[in-house]
């Protein structure tokens, strides 16, 4: 009786832990969320969102709720009509050293390249080459992860998630096989909802590399070196580069 | 000619024409010549080259690139048809796009929404995906091009409504083998749904009913309490449909409606207020319980019919009793 007791006393323990815990990680999520709707683009107070954000630091601190603090303070220096490039190179390296979300991830990666393109849009000659090399790399860092999940070509069909209105018993096996059901289609469509994500980021993440070459004569050999030493995957690398060419068709035409 | 090192962009003119903004950046390259003469137009309509050299010497001539260029949106959702509408739906993803895409190489694009607290991605290039703040508001997505400022202005719309479709489907434990003996009464039907308004897309909303759960006395005197609570989340497809409500209810022993005298007619109705994740992570609702809940219908024989209230009300037919 007295070990049941024990078991009992742990386990209700352990469960507050745990609803703990969720309630911290709903707190920084809710913190991070008050500070982004804070954002106003071009007129945002980057200063006063990113002190904002590194206060959380002391409180939220394991590298889950790091990555995530870092995460949004690239967001808000990225979504200000680039007034600080360096700061959003900065900020989205932090976040990528820190275990972050796969969508996140090629979102930084994303972030990391625009700055960089800004930063050095007007260079020329050799300048340009040797910066091109550093836009590159961030864009098949971020290739890389998306060709690793092998997503699909095309922008998936959305699928949708019903409504349940059953007015019977909870335990009913009829009411337990629907919320299974359920279940299901909520991961079918998170699935679906990451894939088209991914290939919006693949996307924006080709016409970068497309555009770094659509004004020049370059023949894309040093795409190709770079991305064989970062892609690490010919089939990858073949495609990147048939995609590179047609988007830089497209986009002189 | 030569070209000089000195390239200034300068802004001409941004103008609005419907939902079309077009812009006009200028390339000034300085160039020593001291002869007048001009330059024909390029071909193409979008791009112009004219070189001005003054008359007496002494004085700075100059070439003038004109990299005239456009803005359009599409919205990434192919529903509702109407593709180039800047009226979207909360979350809703617009990609905006500059044309023409070869913009010179000494001139960078780059974009940003102002005041909706929305998202662009990329943020630098000729095109990018705008999505909308997932709470109602006036977006401002800006593009600049070398000195030449651009924007397109976009209405962000919550949703307001349900509309219910007939029934067209039997819930998987229904129909049941029918009286008599009538024993059991109950039915379960499907009813597709298309949120409102259907002019934007929702696809990117999360939404949940959030339902109380109600308390149901039978005629028997049974009591069912906090019946159907919950909050399962639902998700729509580009038109706001493609989703439907299942409706239904476990058998039950056809002696509820028998008040100690007589069976006899009896009616309940679930609360089922809807809501929608806004861009604070809170759930709000845009349909009380009131406006919209799912009511059943009991005869005295023991048949059962569902009833949807959204926008507009929507019955399935009477059935059972049953066997089993």
């Amino acid at each position: 009786m007295r070990k049941n007791f024990k078991l009992n006393t742990l386990t209700i323990l352990l469960l507050t832990c745990h609803s703990l815990i969720n309630a911290q990680e709903r707190s920084l999520e809710r913190s991070l969320l008050e500070i982004d709707v804070q954002r106003a683009g071009e007129n945002t107070d980057t200063e006063k969102l990113t002190s904002e954000c590194l206060k959380l630091i002391q409180e939220f601190n394991s590298p889950e709720e790091m990555g995530k603090i870092y995460t949004e303070i690239a967001v808000i220096y990225s979504q200000n009509g680039m007034k600080d490039p360096d700061k959003t190179v900065e900020y989205c390296e932090k976040a990528l050293k820190y275990p972050i979300d796969l969508e996140t991830a090629c979102q930084m990666y994303v972030f990391w390249g625009d700055a960089l393109q800004f930063k050095y849009w007007n260079l020329r000659g050799e300048e340009f080459t040797f910066a091109r090399q550093q836009i590159l790399q961030s864009c098949l860092k971020g290739l890389k992860i998306i060709w690793d999940n092998k997503i699909p070509k095309e922008r998936q069909r959305l699928t949708a998630v019903n409504i349940i209105d059953f007015d019977g018993p909870l335990n009913d096996p009829f009411y337990k096989e629907l919320l299974e059901k359920h279940k299901q289609e909520i991961e079918v469509r998170k699935k679906i909802d990451l894939q088209n994500k991914l290939i919006q980021h693949r996307d924006a993440l080709i016409e970068k590399c497309a555009f770094l070459y659509s004004n020049t004569s370059n023949d894309l050999i040093e795409l190709r070196q770079l991305s064989e030493r970062i892609l690490q995957n010919s089939n990858a690398v073949d495609e990147l580069i048939d995609s590179v060419k047609v988007k830089i068709k497209q986009i002189k035409e | 000619m030569t070209k000089s090192k000195t390239v200034v962009s300068i802004i001409v003119m941004a103008f609005n024409c419907l939902m079309v903004e077009l812009g006009m950046a200028q390339e000034i390259h300085y160039s020593p010549k001291d002869s007048l003469q001009k330059e024909p137009s390029s071909r193409s309509p979008v791009k112009k080259r004219v070189s001005l050299f003054p008359r007496e010497s002494g004085m700075v001539a100059a070439e003038v690139n004109i990299f005239i260029f456009k803005v359009k949106s599409e919205t990434v959702a192919t529903t509702p048809s109407d593709r180039s509408r800047t009226q979207i739906g909360i979350g809703e993803e617009v990609t905006c796009s500059i044309i023409p895409a070869s913009i010179p190489a000494s001139l960078t694009a780059n974009w940003s929404e102002n005041t909706g607290n929305g998202k662009v991605s990329p943020a630098m290039g000729t095109s990018t995906t705008f999505t909308a703040s997932q709470s109602p508001s006036t977006s401002r997505v800006r593009v600049r091009v070398g000195g030449v400022e651009c924007t397109l202005n976009f209405t962000v719309i919550a949703p307001n409504g349900i509309l219910y479709s007939p029934d067209n489907a039997d819930s998987p434990d229904y129909p049941r083998i029918p009286g008599p003996p009538n024993l059991f009464i109950g039915n379960g039907r499907y009813f597709p749904v298309t949120i409102q308004p259907t002019t934007v897309s929702f696809c990117n909303v999360e939404f949940r009913e959030n339902k109380p759960g109600n308390n149901i006395t039978w005629p028997d005197g049974t009591n069912d309490n906090g019946v159907s609570a919950g909050q399962p989340p639902f998700r729509v497809l580009q038109n706001n449909g493609g989703v439907s409500d299942h409706i239904s209810g476990p058998l039950r022993p056809y002696n509820r409606l028998y008040n100690g005298s007589n069976y006899v007619t009896f009616t309940f109705a679930i609360n089922v207020p809807l809501e929608y994740k806004n861009n604070l992570g809170a759930w709000t609702e845009f349909m009380s319980g009131i406006r919209n809940n799912h009511a059943r219908f009991y005869t005295a024989t023991g048949a059962c019919a569902l009833r949807a209230v959204g926008n507009n009300i929507q019955n399935s037919a009477y059935r059972g009793p049953w066997q089993n």
